[in-house]
C-alpha cells in the first residue's frame, strides 16, 4: 500500500516519521490527517508512538531503526527515552547513541539485514549498530553524497536510491543489499529520497507532492502490490486517474 | 527537566539557570553562573582550581573512587516502567545515600585523623627553638629594665651621644622584631594544617 | 595468545628452510614452541592460504591505524582475523588480551570489508579463488612383501573399478597401467584408516616417485641395489618388493640422523628389514671399491621440490611472491647449488664398480636439476671413459608419454634418443606431484634387464 500525507504543510514526511517493520514513529504536532495515514494502515498490527526526539519533530532524521532495535541520538532526553521504552514491544532494543553525527536518520540507512552508513561514524557507533539493530555495517556513500539516510530508502524487498546514482554503484550497493535498487525521486522530483518518504515491507508513505509515476515506482520496487507484471501499469492507471480527476 | 551539573565546578544546574554552550562537534558544556562560563572561556583547568569538584577530587580532598558514586551515571538503555522497579529503586536511592554519607564523614574523619598530634608536635618545636616566649614576663621586664637604664644614660650624658647604648637599643628592636614575625609564621602554619 | 604470538614467527619469516610443517614440529621438538604444534599447522597453513584476503581486509578496515594503541603487530593482526572470520567457530582463542580485544571492538568492520571484498570479486566464498592445492589422485602400492596384488585388489573391492585416471572419483579404484601393483583412488577415501595400510600391507606412495624403482627393475636373486638417499623409505620397500624381499639385496644410505628413524620406521612397517640394510652415513663419503657387487643404485638427492605441491601458500608467503620463477635471483643461486650437490652425487655413484645401470630422479619440474644434470653427467670425461650412456626409451616405461625436453638435448646428435632415457610428470596434469627420472646404463649386463623392456613381473594384474 502506497499512501501520500503531509505534514504541516510539509512534504518531507521522512523527516517526521519513522516506520519499521514493527512500529512507527511520528512527530508530535502534526494534523490528525497526517496521523491517521499511518494509523488507518498499521493502527492494529504496530504500535504508532507519537514522541519527539530531544524536543525537536525531526524525529525520522533523528532516529534510525529496524524491526530489532532503535537507535537515537545523544541529546534525547530521558523522558522521551523512557516513553519510547514504554510504548514500543519489548523485543524493540533501544539504544542511546553518544555520536558525533547527531542526526542519525541521516547517517543510518537499514533494512532488517543491513545498514549503510556515513564513511565517518565512528567505530563504536558501528559497533552499537551492528549489536542492536541486528545487522551487517558498510561504510557507503550514495552518489557522492556522504548522507546515506537522507539519499536512499530501502525495505527488505527493495530499495530507492539518489537519482543521479552511476548504473555501477547501484550494481554495487544492491549486491551489498541483497535487494533490487533502483534510481528514483519522490515528492514531485526531489532527489532527497530518506526525507522525502517512509517505507517498510507493507506500507509506504510518500509526501503529498509525488506524482503518480512516482508513486508506481516506489510501489513497484518496494513490492507493496502484488506484483503481477500487467498490475504496475494497472495500478499506474489508477493512479493517474486519481492525480488528475 | 533535569538538574544537570556544571561542566565546569560540579554544581547543580536547577532550571532557568546557567548557560550552556554547544562546541560544533555537538558536545553540551553546561556552566552554572558566569564565573563557570568566563574560566572555560579562558581554558582554566578547572582541576587547579580549588574551588572546584575536579580539584577536590583529584587532590584528595573528597571521596573519589567509591561505589556509591557509580549509581549515578547517564544510562543509554531505558529499562520499562515498572511500579515495583521504581518503588525499590527509590529505596536504594536513599539507601545509597545514606551510605555515601557514612563513606564520606568516615573519608573526612579519616583524613583529618592525627591532625591534633601534629600540631601538638609542632607547637612543641616552636617552644623548645624558642624558649623565651614561656618567660614573656621576664622578657618584658628585661626590655623595660634596659629601656629605663637607656633614659637615664641619656638623661646623664645629655648632650654628648654614646655610641654603644644606642647600638645595644636597635639590637634589642631587631629581636622584638624577629620575634613577632615567628609568631605570624607558627599562625600561619596552623591555618594551613587546619585547612 | 601465546598461540598467536607463536605462529606469527611462521607468518613474517621470509628466509626459512624446510617445509612449514617440518619447522614446526621440529621448533616444538627443541622445546622453541610451546603450544601444540598441530595447533600453529592448522593456523599458520590457513592463514597462508587466505593471506592475501585478509591483508586487503586488514588494510582496508584500517585495524592497526585505529588501534594504533595497543600495538598489534601486522602479523598477529592477521592470525587473529583470520580466526575470526575464515574460521567456523569465528573465535578468537584466546583468553582476555588486548590485541583479542582491539581486533573485536572492530569486527563489524572487518566483516563489512570481508564482505565487500567478496561482492567485488563476485565470489560467494574466498574458496573458490583458492586453488585446489591437494593431490588430484591418491596413489598407493601393494606392498607384495607383506601382501599380494591380488590380496589388496579383493580388500578394496567394494570400490567399483574405473579405467580411466580422468573418472576416479569417491568409491572408484583405478589400476595404473604403467606401474605394476598401484592403485589410485579419491583423495577422500579414507585409505589411511583402513586396515591394509596400518598393517603395511599398502603404501601410500605418488604414482611419479613409483618411476624409479620400476625403471630399475632389479631381478630377485641377482641384483644388489643401493639406495643412495633412501628416507623416507618409499622408494626403498617399492625396491624392496620388486625384489621379493630377497635378503641382503638392498642398502639404503641415509645421512640425516633423524631421517633414518624414519626410514627404519617405514622399513619396518613394510616388513622389508630383512632384505634392506639401513647404512646411516654420507653416501658421497663411501668408497666405491667396498661395493663390487652392488649392480643397480638409484640416487634420488634433494632438490628444490618444486614439484611437490601443498606447499604453495607457504612458499608464496615464504618469499613474499606469487608465482615461483627460475630466474628469480635467489632461486637461481638456489638451483645452481642444488645441481651442483646433484651432480656430484650422481658421479660418485656412476664410479661404482659393479653398477650397470643408475637411476636419478627428482621431484623438481626445472630443468637446471633435471635435464641439465643429466646432460653434464653424460658429457663428463670420467664417466663416458666408464661407458655411461642413456638408456634407450624401451627399458624406461616406454609407454609414458611424457619425456624429456628435447630442446634440453638439442647439442647432441640425437635429441629425441636422449630425452627417451628420462620421464617426466607434471604437478596435478599427470595425477601426482611433479617428477623427474632418468636412467643410465652401461657394457656387459649382469643380470639387469638391458635387453628387453621390462616386462611385468607376474604380479602386474591385467589391465
Amino acid at each position: 500500500m502506497a499512501t501520500r500525507a503531509q505534514f504541516e504543510n510539509s512534504n518531507e514526511v521522512g523527516v517526521f516519521s519513522k516506520l519499521t517493520n514493527s512500529y512507527c514513529l511520528v512527530a508530535l504536532g502534526g494534523s490528525e490527517n497526517f496521523y491517521s495515514a499511518f494509523e488507518a494502515e498499521l493502527g492494529d498490527v504496530i504500535p504508532v508512538v507519537h514522541t519527539t526526539i530531544a524536543g525537536t519533530k525531526i524525529i525520522g532524521r533523528m532516529v534510525a531503526g529496524n524491526r530489532r532495535g532503535l537507535l537515537v541520538p545523544s541529546q534525547t532526553t530521558d523522558q522521551e527515552l523512557m516513553h519510547l521504552r514504554n510504548s514500543l514491544p519489548d523485543s524493540v532494543k533501544i539504544q542511546r547513541v553518544e555520536e558525533r553525527l547527531s542526526a542519525l536518520g541521516n547517517v543510518i540507512c537499514c533494512n532488517d539485514y543491513v545498514a549503510l552508513v556515513h564513511p565517518d561514524i565512528e567505530r563504536e557507533t558501528e559497533e552499537i549498530i551492528a549489536d542492536t539493530l541486528g545487522v551487517e555495517v558498510f561504510r557507503q556513500t550514495i552518489a557522492g553524497n556522504v548522507l546515506v539516510g537522507s539519499y536512499c530508502c530501502i525495505s527488505n524487498q527493495g530499495g530507492l536510491v539518489h537519482p543521479q546514482t552511476p548504473i555501477q554503484d547501484q550494481e554495487e550497493l544492491s549486491s551489498l543489499l541483497q535487494v533490487p535498487l533502483v534510481a528514483g525521486t519522490v515528492n514531485r522530483g526531489s532527489p532527497v529520497i530518506g526525507a522525502g518518504m517512509v517505507v517498510n515491507d507493507w506500507l509506504s508513505v510518500t509526501g503529498l507532492a509525488t506524482t503518480a509515476p512516482e508513486l508506481s515506482v516506489i510501489e513497484s520496487i518496494f513490492k507493496l502490490q502484488d506484483a503481477q507484471p500487467d498490475a504496475i501499469s494497472g495500478s499506474l492507471r489508477d493512479t493517474l486517474i486519481e492525480t488528475y480527476s | 527537566m533535569r538538574i544537570h551539573s556544571c561542566h565546569f565546578c560540579s554544581s547543580p544546574i536547577y532550571p532557568g539557570h546557567g548557560i550552556t554552550f554547544v562546541r560544533n562537534d555537538g558536545k553540551v558544556f553546561r556552566f552554572c553562573r558566569s564565573k563557570c562560563h568566563k574560566a572555560f572561556k579562558q581554558r582554566r583547568n578547572p582541576r587547579k582550581l580549588k574551588w572546584t569538584k575536579a580539584f577536590r577530587k583529584s587532590a584528595g580532598k573528597e571521596l573519589a573512587v567509591d561505589s556509591t558514586l557509580t549509581f549515578a551515571k547517564r544510562r543509554n538503555v531505558p529499562v520499562r516502567y515498572n511500579r515495583n522497579l521504581v518503588k525499590t529503586t527509590l529505596n536504594a536511592m536513599q539507601r545509597i545515600e545514606q551510605i555515601r554519607r557514612r563513606r564520606e564523614r568516615a573519608f573526612y574523619k579519616n583524613r583529618m585523623k592525627g591532625n591534633r598530634e601534629r600540631q601538638f608536635a609542632l607547637d612543641k618545636k616552636l617552644v623548645e627553638e624558642n624558649p623565651e616566649l614561656l618567660r614573656m614576663r621576664d622578657v618584658e621586664q628585661k626590655d623595660k629594665q634596659l629601656k629605663e637604664q637607656a633614659k637615664e644614660d641619656q638623661e646623664m650624658e645629655s648632650a654628648e651621644e654614646n655610641d654603644e647604648s644606642e647600638m645595644e637599643t636597635t639590637d634589642e628592636e631587631q629581636e622584638e622584631e624577629k620575634l613577632a614575625a615567628k609568631i605570624l609564621l607558627k599562625n600561619k602554619r596552623k591555618t594551613r594544617v587546619k585547612f | 595468545m601465546l598461540l598467536y604470538k607463536e605462529s606469527s614467527q611462521f607468518i613474517e619469516n621470509k628466509s626459512r628452510h624446510g617445509s612449514l610443517q617440518n619447522q614446526i614440529f621440529g621448533m616444538y621438538k627443541h622445546k622453541k614452541l610451546k603450544s601444540n604444534p598441530k595447533h600453529v599447522f592448522a593456523l599458520v597453513s590457513s592463514t597462508l592460504k587466505y593471506l592475501k584476503f585478509i591483508k586487503e581486509i586488514i588494510k582496508k578496515s584500517c585495524l592497526l591505524k585505529v588501534e594504533r594503541k595497543s600495538k598489534i603487530p601486522p602479523a598477529v593482526a592477521i592470525l587473529l582475523v583470520h580466526d575470526l572470520l575464515f574460521t567456523r567457530s569465528g573465535r578468537i582463542q584466546s583468553r582476555q588480551h588486548p590485541w583479542k580485544e582491539a581486533v573485536i571492538r572492530n569486527q563489524t568492520r572487518l566483516r563489512a570489508e570481508m564482505t565487500k571484498l567478496k561482492l567485488k570479486l563476485h565470489v560467494q566464498s574466498f574458496d573458490e579463488l583458492i586453488e585446489e592445492d591437494k593431490t588430484p589422485i591418491r596413489w598407493f602400492r601393494a606392498n607384495t612383501v607383506r601382501s599380494s596384488c591380488e590380496q589388496i585388489a579383493k580388500e578394496f573391492n567394494e570400490l567399483e573399478r574405473v579405467y580411466d585416471i580422468k573418472s576416479i572419483k569417491k568409491g572408484t579404484i583405478y589400476y595404473d597401467q604403467y606401474i605394476p601393483n598401484l592403485f589410485g583412488v579419491d583423495p577422500l577415501e579414507k585409505i589411511t584408516s583402513s586396515a591394509a595400510y596400518k598393517q603395511g600391507r599398502i603404501i601410500i606412495q605418488d604414482r611419479s616417485s613409483c618411476f624409479p624403482a620400476y625403471i630399475l627393475n632389479p631381478k630377485p636373486g641377482v641384483d644388489k641395489v643401493i639406495d643412495a638417499c633412501s628416507a623416507p623409505g618409499n622408494k626403498t620397500t617399492h625396491l624392496a618388493s620388486i625384489l621379493r624381499n630377497t635378503p641382503n639385496s638392498i642398502i639404503a644410505f641415509e645421512k640425516d640422523d633423524h631421517r633414518v628413524k624414519t626410514l627404519e620406521k617405514m622399513c619396518k612397517m613394510a616388513g622389508a628389514l630383512g632384505c634392506i640394510e639401513i647404512r646411516h652415513g654420507d653416501f658421497t663419503q663411501t668408497k666405491p671399491e667396498d661395493f663390487t657387487d652392488v649392480t643397480g643404485m638409484l640416487v634420488d638427492p634433494s632438490c628444490s621440490g618444486s614439484g611437490i605441491f601443498g606447499r604453495a601458500y607457504e612458499d608464496n608467503a615464504q618469499k613474499g611472491r606469487d608465482v615461483e620463477d627460475s630466474n628469480d635471483p635467489y632461486n637461481k643461486t638456489r638451483l645452481e647449488k642444488l645441481s651442483n650437490f646433484q651432480f656430484t652425487i650422481v658421479k660418485h655413484a656412476m664410479l661404482f664398480p659393479g653398477l650397470r645401470k643408475l637411476v636419478y630422479s627428482t621431484c623438481s619440474i626445472y630443468p637446471e636439476e633435471d635435464e641439465r644434470v643429466a646432460i653434464r653427467l653424460i658429457e663428463d670425461e670420467d664417466l663416458k671413459k666408464r661407458g655411461w650412456k642413456f638408456s634407450p626409451r624401451e627399458r624406461v616405461i616406454p609407454d609414458w608419454p611424457r619425456r624429456g625436453r628435447v630442446e634440453e638435448f638439442k647439442s647432441f646428435d640425437d635429441p629425441d634418443r636422449c630425452a627417451g632415457a628420462c620421464v617426466r610428470s607434471l604437478p596435478k596434469v599427470d595425477g601426482g606431484i611433479g617428477f623427474f627420472a632418468v636412467c643410465f646404463e652401461r657394457g656387459p649386463t649382469v643380470g639387469l634387464d638391458l635387453e628387453t623392456k621390462p616386462k611385468d613381473d607376474g604380479l602386474h594384474l591385467e589391465q
